[in-house]
């Protein structure tokens, strides 16, 4: 089973009990996280080469958009500064990836939009239906302007009052 | 906690620096003579020895120490545990010679169940004394694991001036990694049942 679908499980079920802890990293040679902090200063100073960043690189195809967040632009954006050696940019990406939730990508977007619109789709019709129904015992017709909130109360004003405002609308 | 063990490893490369083998043989001094496997006092003042004493007096485990080469580093680490762990319940099993097979897979899984491994690196600062002692109880209880929540503080690097970037860099990667499931960093812990049946974690 893979190790994602497992750990979800264990989420699930609550199994797993978060330790927090503080550590820091001290540069060592033997393969440890340290080690990765002695490649990357190396990459700095132009000792090392550029497989420094492969623990960047590989992180990359784990990246889909089906993560809890998508990460994928941000690690690029990320490794690109990182080519460049432009240490105060890569140390302002850091602190904007820490701060974020996530930068969705378009299919991501995309993903959201369609998700979004299966929760809202019963209750959209719902209100179209209750419209409808407001708007025949009024005898008039209407054409729902939906994302258009800022007119929303006028054209409740002009519901409210159609002898004042006059003409109907569409 | 009634029986608890503690496994030191003490990794060492092979072409390790002079200074790195010196504090390597005197923390295996140290910890020689706390767990009462050597009388040997490592202390070189009075205060380091009354406090090496106090130490004697109050950690009764039992403790395995071991300085090793461990090429591939945690991952080696956690194969050896888990490897050892294995020839050990397999001698325990045998020492008991149960003719039956299914009282004989009961106690193979009793065993299982309730021996706990726990991997902590010493330079992990729990955040709260207590959280191992309840970890602990969960994965008895619950069947469940044990991760670590880990907060970078600093990086220390030859290079001063690098430290705050590699920090960060760091720290990114670990957020992504532990975001991704990924993250081998310990503290972990586990039943044994849980990391012969799913090695994953």
């Amino acid at each position: 089973m893979p190790i994602r679908s497992t750990l979800r499980k264990l989420r699930r079920g609550k199994e797993i009990v978060w330790l927090d802890v503080k550590t820091n990293i001290e540069e060592e040679d033997y393969p440890s996280n340290a080690n990765m902090v002695k490649g990357l200063r190396e990459y700095f100073e132009g000792t090392g080469d550029e497989s420094a960043l492969d623990i960047f690189e590989a992180l990359l195809p784990q990246l889909t958009c089906k993560t809890k967040r998508c990460r994928q632009k941000e690690v690029k954006d990320l490794l690109q500064l990182l080519k460049a050696k432009d240490r105060l940019r890569i140390a302002k990406q850091c602190q904007k990836m820490l701060k974020s939730k996530g930068v969705g990508c378009l299919t991501c977007w995309v993903s959201i939009l369609i998700n979004t619109a299966r929760i809202l789709e019963p209750a959209t019709i719902r209100l179209e239906r209750a419209s409808l129904q407001i708007f025949r015992i009024l005898g008039r017709r209407i054409v729902l302007l939906f994302g258009l909130e800022p007119f929303v109360p006028s054209i409740a004003g002009f519901l409210c009052r159609p002898s004042q405002q006059g003409g109907h609308i569409g | 906690m009634s029986d608890v063990e503690i496994v030191f490893y003490i990794n060492e490369p092979c072409h390790a620096h002079q200074d790195k083998v010196a504090a390597n043989r005197l923390t295996l001094d140290i910890l020689n003579f706390i767990f009462e496997i050597s009388e040997r006092h490592p202390g070189r003042h009075d205060a380091e020895r009354a406090q090496f004493l106090e130490l004697r007096e109050m950690l009764k485990p039992r403790a395995v120490i071991l300085l090793e080469e461990l090429e591939a580093g945690l991952g080696e680490l956690y194969r050896n545990v888990v490897a050892s762990f294995m020839v050990r319940l397999s001698a325990a099993v045998a020492a008991l010679n149960i003719a039956e097979k299914s009282a004989r897979l009961g106690f193979i899984d009793r065993l299982e169940r309730t021996t706990v491994l726990m991997f902590i690196d010493d330079d992990i600062h729990l955040q709260n004394r207590d959280s191992l002692l309840s970890a602990c109880n969960h994965i008895q209880e619950k069947n469940g694991v044990a991760l670590g929540n880990v907060t970078l503080t600093n990086v220390c690097s030859s290079s001063s001036s690098m430290d705050a970037v590699l920090c960060w860099l760091m720290r990114v990667f670990f957020v992504v990694k532990k975001e991704l499931n990924m993250c081998i960093l310990t503290p972990r812990a586990a039943s044994l049942k849980i990391i012969i049946t799913r090695p994953q974690l």
